[in-house]
């Protein structure tokens, strides 16, 4: 899922400090689940801005609206009546939705509510943490289903850094340190011969070092 | 100012309570290795429930037999608990499993299944559950030494009389008491350090400090208490890092102590020459106890809820569950009796009538339409109430019961045992669930009317 | 008639603030005109939608009964309220909004002296902070 956290107050003022009506726009998926942009934050943080503005002595009109998901071009409908009526709209869903926000009403300015973290799952509630990094080559089957590129502070492919501690990254004392959770998941699966086989230099072109990414299905088109 | 004048919501009442009648066997578990455990298998079988006595010893005589390291007991109270024994082994309505540990439980009330040795392919069946497991006291002494001891212990010694109160047999003069050296957020070890401190300050003069990292008077009765053992002249230190404990023939504590200055600024204190220092003790949960509670989603937590009603004394967070014994709060002899008793008729009033009217409008409803299957109703329902039906069959749910061929494609909550506090409802991020008696819309509606 | 203001909404537990606000009524305790009271089953229904609500409506106040730690008869109901107010103060002090306008009070069901004095506490702080201002 991708996790995401509402951004400062602070910032989301300063941003709408041009606009008079706004639209603010939720999203019903992963914002929701995650909890930073779905009904209830839209509920929130509209009366967060409206009260905000009003002390301000400049009020703002907020309309609020959930869409089921701002990641696809058929749901933007939900928003078209309302998005006539407002000067911008104020996204909350990933910046994902926020962009096709803008590319769908290409003359209203489209402003993200939320900083996009990452791609994770929650620990325990309220609390995620990071598990995949999209690099577009998946090395999980050789390292204990633990990825060393989205949990090792260094992304090493060949074992810890010498930063390694009880366990424990040298960042800091709360990150685990992901070699020694491969390692002790490889000698659970009685696969530690793995680690002596070497994972060649990665190819970072199916990462962002490449560039945009795009994946076309010729066998999926309409 | 008057007070004629406040606008007030009340919590509605339903207009046309819609009533759903469902039966509860009246068959209850109560998995036990403590004396509360017989007195509530006892007293629901003289109401004529069907009980089911689980226990891990030879016979139900030996549930008693450490009995007398928690409990200072005489023959008197040998006596009625060796009559409750042979009421218990007598009772008709009472099967007992000798030799049997629990480990694990599931399905809520009316329909638990409990887990029991080596008969895991057909699990105990019970409407309800009565639980009462002993918890073994670690006390950690830095060093060894007979003049520091536990809070059980020290209450032990205390109901002796005045004189043993020293394990060392030296008249005591200069008491410390130690808290929050392990587990931090137990409140019972301040209220128990302030009421026996201020008590043995007032009748024997004895000196008493309390050391804590921080106090836990945050009740009214309390803040009462404290003050008035504060007038009474007991010492109240905080520190930091933990104290240094000093022994032989006299012990001494050194630690810096930030209650009368600021934390920048601490003053380093000994105590000298203390006869006694007793420590808060951490308590560990039996083995079965705590594979019951994992698997009822109870957590040591909901096992000691202290409502504001004293008479529910032992409910738990779960409807149809109660506990007793030390798996609440360490407590006297007569205070461990009296739980019992009241979880027993708790779990009666909840098991022994045979039908139940559940008014189907005080609970909680989800909108299948808008949950987003998240999960945070699942994981916050503290009667875990909320069901969430596996992905593999593409979160449909059947309704039990009611509205017979509906289908969720969703979270649901179970009307049987949800309780209306509507926690769902102000965490849900979707906003998917409503309490069907008392909609949002009703406090937003009163809120737009009266400011 | 009483003065329309400060307008301070109590949010209270079915279980602890309700019952000491009767009892405070009962002993004839000061409590403002403009006090609007909300039962609730439980603190923990206390969302951070109605408390928004609250203040987006106008209120001057919003304060929040629940029960004391440890005491909730849905084990931590009043912690979840007390963990919202403390993040709705952070959010609402980046507003540039006293966060004192938002407040968490624990109170013991039989308790209405406690109930009505905290109310009062909250009218003087409203009060010095508007001769502030």
């Amino acid at each position: 899922m991708i996790i995401a956290e509402q951004k400062p107050m602070e910032e989301i003022l300063e941003m709408l400090a041009p606009y008079k009506k706004i639209l603010l726009a939720g999203c019903g998926a992963c914002v929701t689940v995650c909890q930073a942009g779905g009904e209830k934050e839209v509920g929130v943080l509209a009366s967060q801005i409206r009260l905000a503005r009003k002390d301000a002595g400049n009020p703002i009109e907020v309309l609020e609206m959930t869409m089921t998901r701002q990641c696809e071009p058929e749901f933007m409908e939900e928003a078209e009546d309302a998005m006539k009526e407002v000067d911008a709209v104020l996204s909350i869903a990933c910046g994902i939705g926020v962009q096709l926000m803008a590319k769908t009403f290409f003359d209203k300015p489209a402003l993200p509510g939320l900083n996009t973290t990452f791609l994770g799952f929650p620990e325990e509630h309220g609390v995620f943490t990071e598990r995949c990094a999209a690099c577009g080559n998946c090395v999980l089957h050789l390292t204990g289903g633990i990825c060393p590129i989205a949990r090792c502070s260094k992304s090493l492919l060949n074992g810890p850094c010498g930063g390694s501690q009880d366990g424990k990254c040298e960042i800091s004392p709360d990150v685990e340190c992901a070699w020694q959770l491969i390692y002790d998941r490889l000698k659970a699966l009685g696969q530690l011969e793995n680690l002596e086989n070497i994972i060649p230099p990665k190819k970072w072109i199916t990462s962002r070092d490449g560039g945009p990414r795009k994946i076309v299905r010729e066998d999926l088109r309409i | 100012m008057s007070t004629q004048m406040n606008s007030v919501l009340r919590l509605p009442e339903s207009l046309t309570p819609e009533i759903q009648e469902i039966s509860i066997a009246p068959v209850v578990a109560v998995p036990t290795d403590h004396p509360a455990g017989l007195i509530m298998a006892d007293y629901l079988a003289s109401m004529g429930l069907k009980v089911t006595l689980i226990h891990p010893f030879e016979t139900v005589g030996a549930i008693l037999e450490t009995l007398n390291e928690e409990f200072v007991i005489d023959s008197a109270v040998e006596e009625r608990f060796l009559a409750l024994i042979a009421r218990v082994e007598e009772n008709k309505n009472i099967s007992v499993l000798n030799n049997t540990r629990v480990s694990g439980g599931k399905g809520w009330w009316g329909d638990f299944s409990l887990l029991v040795d080596g008969e895991k392919e057909e699990a105990l069946k019970a409407s309800g559950i009565a639980f009462a497991y002993r918890k073994q006291a670690v006390v950690k002494k830095p060093f060894e030494n007979d003049a520091i001891i536990g809070f059980r212990e020290f209450s032990a010694l205390l109901l002796k009389g005045k004189e043993s109160i020293t394990p060392t047999g030296k008249a005591l003069q200069k008491l410390a008491f130690v808290l929050d050296l392990g587990k931090r957020d137990e409140k019972w070890a301040s209220m128990t350090a302030i009421k026996l401190g201020t008590y043995l300050k007032k009748a024997f003069g004895v000196q008493v400090s309390i050391l804590c990292r921080e106090l836990k008077v945050s009740s009214d009765g309390m803040e009462k208490a404290y003050r008035e053992a504060r007038e009474a002249g007991v010492i109240i230190y905080k520190y930091l890092d933990e104290p240094q404990f000093e022994g032989g023939a006299s012990l001494s504590i050194n630690f810096r102590d930030t209650s009368f200055m600021s934390d920048d600024n601490p003053l380093d204190v000994s105590l000298e020459g203390l006869d006694l220092v007793v420590l808060q003790e951490s308590f560990v949960t039996a083995e079965d106890e705590k594979a019951l509670l994992d698997g009822l989603h109870i957590g040591l937590e909901g096992a000691y809820v202290a409502p504001n009603n004293p008479q529910f004394a032992g409910r738990t967070s779960r409807k149809g569950v109660v506990a007793a014994g030390n798996s609440r709060l360490p407590e006297t002899l007569a205070d461990m009796e009296t739980t019992a008793l009241a979880a027993a008729e708790e779990l009666y009033q909840w098991t022994g009538n045979g039908t139940y009217g559940i008014d189907v409008q005080r609970v909680a409803e989800v909108d299948p339409s808008k949950c987003a299957t998240c999960l945070t109703c699942y994981r916050i329902c503290p009667h875990h109430s909320i069901r969430i039906e596996p992905y593999g069959e593409r979160n449909v749910y059947i309704t039990k019961g009611e509205k017979e061929g509906a289908t969720w494609e969703a979270a649901r909550v179970l009307v049987e045992t949800c309780d209306g506090c509507g926690l769902c409802v102000s965490e849900c991020p979707a906003k998917a669930i409503q309490l069907i008696y008392y909609p949002d819309m009703d406090v937003y509606g009163f809120l737009k009317e009266n400011l | 008639m009483g003065s329309e203001k400060p307008k301070i909404v109590a949010f209270c537990c079915e279980e602890s603030g309700m019952p000491a606000y009767e009892h405070a009524k009962s002993l004839g305790l000061p409590l403002p005109d403009a006090l609007k009271v909300i039962a609730l089953p439980c603190g923990g229904k206390a969302e951070t939608g109605y408390i928004m609500k609250a203040l987006d409506e106008g209120a001057d106040a919003v304060m929040i009964f629940a029960c004391y730690e440890g005491n909730c008869k849905y084990v931590q109901g009043n912690i979840r309220a007390k963990k919202r107010v403390d993040y709705l103060k952070t959010r609402l002090e980046s507003l540039g909004i006293l966060p004192e306008k938002i407040a968490f009070c624990p109170v013991a069901p039989a308790s209405g002296a406690r109930f009505a004095e905290m109310v009062q506490e909250e009218v003087q702080a409203l009060d010095s902070r508007e001769n502030k201002s």
